[in-house]
Parts: C-alpha cells; structure tokens; sequence
C-alpha cells in the first residue's frame, strides 16, 4: 500500500506545495532546515491541516481538501517520532509506553512489557523522562510510538537531539525498527548520510517543494538540482561555462565535489587556476582552500596524496567529465 | 463574640473555589480552542476581576434579583438567591473565577503543543489528553490559581455585600463583619481585629502550603527521591 501526497499548504508567508508517491518502503525525506520536510510529515500525520489536495494510504483517503474530508491523527495510525520526543513527563517510562496501546490491561502490561524488552527499557520502567538519558528517551518514544501499532512511521529528525556518540548504537536500533516495518515509513533528516545508511529511496525537498526523488545512491552520483547536489555534499559550485550543453531548460550551474577535483592534464576541457589560499586539516582528507577567477574552490586532498599543495602554490585543477554536474537551479 | 461568621466565610470561599477551579479550567481549555473571538471571550471573562466590585454586585443584583432574568425564572418555583449564603458564593466565584482561568490559561499556553499532537498520533482521545496530558502538565499552574481565587474569595467584600447582605448568623462573612465592626465604632476594634487576622492567617497558610506542595511535585516529576 502506497502513501500518496499531493497537498499545497502556506503557513505564515511560507508555501508548501508537494506531490509524491511514498510506496511500501523507508524513504527519506532530506531537506535544509525550514525546507517544509517536517511540515510535509505533520500535515501527513493530521497534526497540522492542508489547504488543499488529498492524502491517501492506499484506498484509504486521509485528506480531501475538495470533498471537504479530513480524518483526525486518530483515526490514520501514523506513528509520528518527535524530534524532541514529546514524552509526557508526569508519566514513567512504562506509562509512556501504554499510552498508546489498546485492550484489556493485561494485555497493555504484556505488550509493554515485550516492547520495553525490545528496547531494553525494563529496568528502566519506573523512571520518568527527566531522569533518562538522550538515548534513553529515544528508544522509550520509540517504544510509545511503536506500541500504538502504526501503519505509517513518521520519524521527524530522530537523530538531531543526540550526541555524536550515540548516534551509531541508535542508528542501528532504527535501521531494525525500519526493517521490522512492513508499510511506509519517511525518515526526515537533513544529514545526507543518515538517509544512505537508513532508506534505499530519498526525496529531495527545497523550498516547500520536492525537487528530485530516487535511489539514494543514484541521487549522490548524479544530481540535477542544486539543491539536492548540496545535501549531498557538494561544495562547489560555478557558473556554467560556455561550451558546455545544457542538459535542462532553465538556469543552471556547475557543481564539482572536493573530493572529484584532480590537477588538470592534457585535454581537460574545464580547469581552474589558482593560488592555494589556506589548507583545512581533516581526519581522512585535508580541504585546500584555492582562489580562482570564477570564485573560491574547496579540494579534498587524502592524507596519502603523492605531491600535497601547499599554501601560496598555484594549482591548475580539473575533474573526470563525469564527475562535472550540470546541475538545475530550483530557485525559479 | 459569635463565631459564625469564621464558618461561614470558610465554607462559602472553598465552595466559591471549588466552583472557581472546575469552571476555570474548563473555561480556560474552551477558549485556547476557539478558533475566532478569543479575545473577546477572553475579555468578558476577565471582567469581574478588573472591575470594581460594587459594579459586579449591582450587575449580580440585576441579574439575580426578582425582576431579574435568573431571578424571575428561580421565583417560579419560589427560590430567591439574593440576601442568602448562596448569593455569598455566587458573588465570590464570579470574582475568584478570572484568577483561576487566566492562571491556568497562562499554564496551558506554557505546555509543549507536540505533546498534544503527539497523544493524538497515539490514537488518544480529545478528552484522554485533556485528562492525562493537558491537566497533569498545569498542575502547578492549577495549584497556584486555586490558591489566588482562594484568597480572594476568603476576603471578598463588595459584590458580597450588594447581594448577600450583611446579616449576621445568616449572610455576614468575615470581611462583612469587620466592616460591621469599624462602623459600630471604636469599642468594636478588637473584634474587627480578629476577623483581620483570620483572613491573614488563613490566605497565608494557603500560600505557604502550595509552595511547599509545589517543591515537592516538581521534586517527584523529575523524579528526585529525596
């Protein structure tokens, strides 16, 4: 069963208008901050109302801006994973958990008490947020979550709250929870390689709109937005120059990765000429930063380079014609 | 000296606050779901609380009284509120009112609205997330609006006094009486005096005892034993 959107939305002077098919899958939706992705999620789970369009999962209409029906958050089992958690704090952990679920109190207390197996919360069961640790809390509004039975999960920015170092662990606890999930669950994230770990499929969202949608891995080797170029971590970007097609109508520029960047050879087409302004030391690879005329360039050059740059050298640099990206400017 | 008038400012100022704390908080829930004339809502149930009380009174009297809109539909079946202890409870809810519904609105305001939200993802009903998320989550809000519209209603004067009257063993509170007192003149100051000091103890101890609930509910909701 497919989750189909199609809704337009403003909120404040901020327009949302998006159209997408989100099948059986995770897919993450991955966006800057204030792209409309959490927006698109909370008019999903019935938290916020569009202005008009449908939402339907399946043969199951959610939304109908034209007939005028909207089915409240009840009534749509969309499991929705706050960024903050949204734990009820005058509750304990076990509390928490049961809010959600339905039946005889027998059963509640034995589906609370697998789920908090599940995610190691038994001996935490008594607690109250205020005393759990960030992951602690995640894995408790994911058990909450969870034991409402959802069909759809909604995971608005699951990671975003906690430390770096506990990102690995809870990554992995989500990419089971994912895999455990028969329908449609969306991940929201702005972290390109959150998405590649966690979801086969992305859509690309900017300015309250979907730009591009694929396989992760496709959208990473061949992007045609902008946008969905800098998510994915391309950092330069150049006007397009002249000789080179245009694949697509509209304005458009050129966008290289640091890491694609090699000294130019014989035959390069497009080069860049410059001084090596400043080198940014990094873990794998350092950041040369260059002066060039068509503005300011970042190289990734790995540790095990033959013959590193140094600061003041000129540096001539070109890239494999594949790894040139035309690449759409969405700002229309 | 009598002492009725202790007992009966004691019952008519709880079940003034009891009235205050449900229509309070129900009041306050209603209007945060208004989706239009909020403010003007809210303004008229504000009201009793910047007027002056003899301008709520006279309003009561109006209201109450035998010609009255209520007042002719209760002598139907020959009840009369006005010059009773009703009328005491009616003119100190309406003033102690305000103070509950604007703390706890100001509480409600103050809650995390995805808390709600995410309640309603769960599957929760309207009314499981008014009881289990929305009121545990302005609980010290509740606590310390109980306690004004308490106080208030334990020393309101004016409204009471237009319509309860002043008539001692039947409608004469506390704050009544000590007017009585000051009026009989000098010889009656002692017992003006104790009536001043009931109130003071009594609006004191209130105080005293939600800040010391409320250091101990914060304590327990973050879980600390001790």
């Amino acid at each position: 069963m497919s989750l189909c959107v199609d809704i337009t939305k403003t909120l404040g002077g901020f327009a949302l208008a998006m159209r997408a098919d989100f099948p059986d899958a995770p897919t993450a939706v991955i966006g800057a901050s204030g792209s409309g992705k959490s927006l698109l999620l909370r008019c999903i789970a019935g938290i916020e109302t569009p202005d008009s369009g449908c939402i339907a999962l399946g043969e199951n209409i959610w939304y109908d801006g034209g007939a005028r029906r909207c089915l409240p958050p009840q009534r749509r089992r969309a499991g929705y994973l706050f960024q903050q958690y949204a734990l009820f704090e005058t509750m304990t952990v076990e509390q928490n958990i049961q809010m959600g679920m339905r039946g005889t109190k027998q059963e509640k207390r034995r589906a609370c008490r697998a789920m908090m197996e599940r995610f190691q919360l038994t001996a935490l069961a008594g607690l109250r947020p205020a005393q759990l640790s960030g992951g602690q809390k995640q894995r408790t509004a994911l058990a909450r979550m969870l034991g409402a039975q959802p069909e759809v999960l909604l995971l608005d920015e699951p990671f975003s709250a906690l430390d770096t170092h506990l990102r690995g662990e809870v990554r992995r606890q989500m990419a089971d929870v994912l895999a455990r999930h028969a329908g449609v669950s969306l991940l929201v994230t702005h972290d390109f390689s959150e998405a590649v770990q966690l979801c086969p499929r992305a859509v690309v969202v900017s300015g309250g709109r979907i730009v591009e949608q694929g396989a992760c891995m496709q959208l990473w080797r061949a992007p045609r937005t902008r946008a969905c170029a800098e998510l994915t971590g391309m950092r330069n970007f150049f006007p397009l120059p002249d000789g080179m097609r245009r694949a697509h109508g509209g304005a458009c520029c050129l966008g290289i990765r640091p890491e694609d960047f090699r000294p130019a050879r014989a035959g390069d087409a497009v080069r860049f000429s410059g001084a090596v302004e400043r080198i940014l030391p990094g873990v794998y690879a350092d950041q040369a930063v260059v002066r060039t005329a068509q503005g300011v360039l970042f190289w990734s050059v790995p540790h095990a380079a033959d013959r590193p740059p140094q600061v003041g050298e000129q540096a001539v640099l070109s890239a494999d014609s594949d790894r040139l990206h035309i690449l759409k400017l969405d700002k229309t | 000296m009598d002492g009725s008038p202790f007992v009966l400012t004691l019952k008519i100022a709880l079940l003034a606050t009891a009235f205050s704390v449900v229509l309070g908080i129900g009041a306050a829930w209603l209007v945060l779901r208004l989706r239009r004339g909020q403010g003007l809502v809210d303004g008229v149930l504000t009201l009793p609380m910047v007027l002056p009380p003899t301008v709520v009174g006279f309003g009561l009297l109006l209201l109450l009284g035998k010609n009255g809109p209520v007042g002719a539909l209760l002598s139907r079946w020959e009840l009369s509120v006005i010059f009773t202890p009703a009328a005491g409870v009616i003119a100190s809810t309406v003033v102690a009112f305000p103070l509950m519904y604007r703390t706890v609105r100001g509480a409600m305001e103050q809650l995390d609205p995805d808390l709600a939200a995410a309640g309603c993802t769960l599957g929760m009903s309207e009314w499981r997330i008014f009881l289990h998320i929305t009121l545990p989550g302005c609980t010290p809000g509740i606590a310390a609006g109980t306690v004004l519209a308490f106080a208030r209603a334990l020393g309101e004067f004016g409204a009471t006094v237009m319509i309860a009257g002043n008539i001692p063993g039947k409608t004469q509170t506390m704050s009544v009486a000590i007017y009585s007192a000051v009026q009989a003149g000098k010889a009656h100051y002692g017992e003006a005096a104790v009536w001043a000091a009931t109130i003071c103890a009594l609006s004191f101890a209130g105080m005293l005892a939600v800040n010391l609930w409320n250091s101990v509910y914060v304590r327990r909701r973050e879980g600390r034993t001790r």
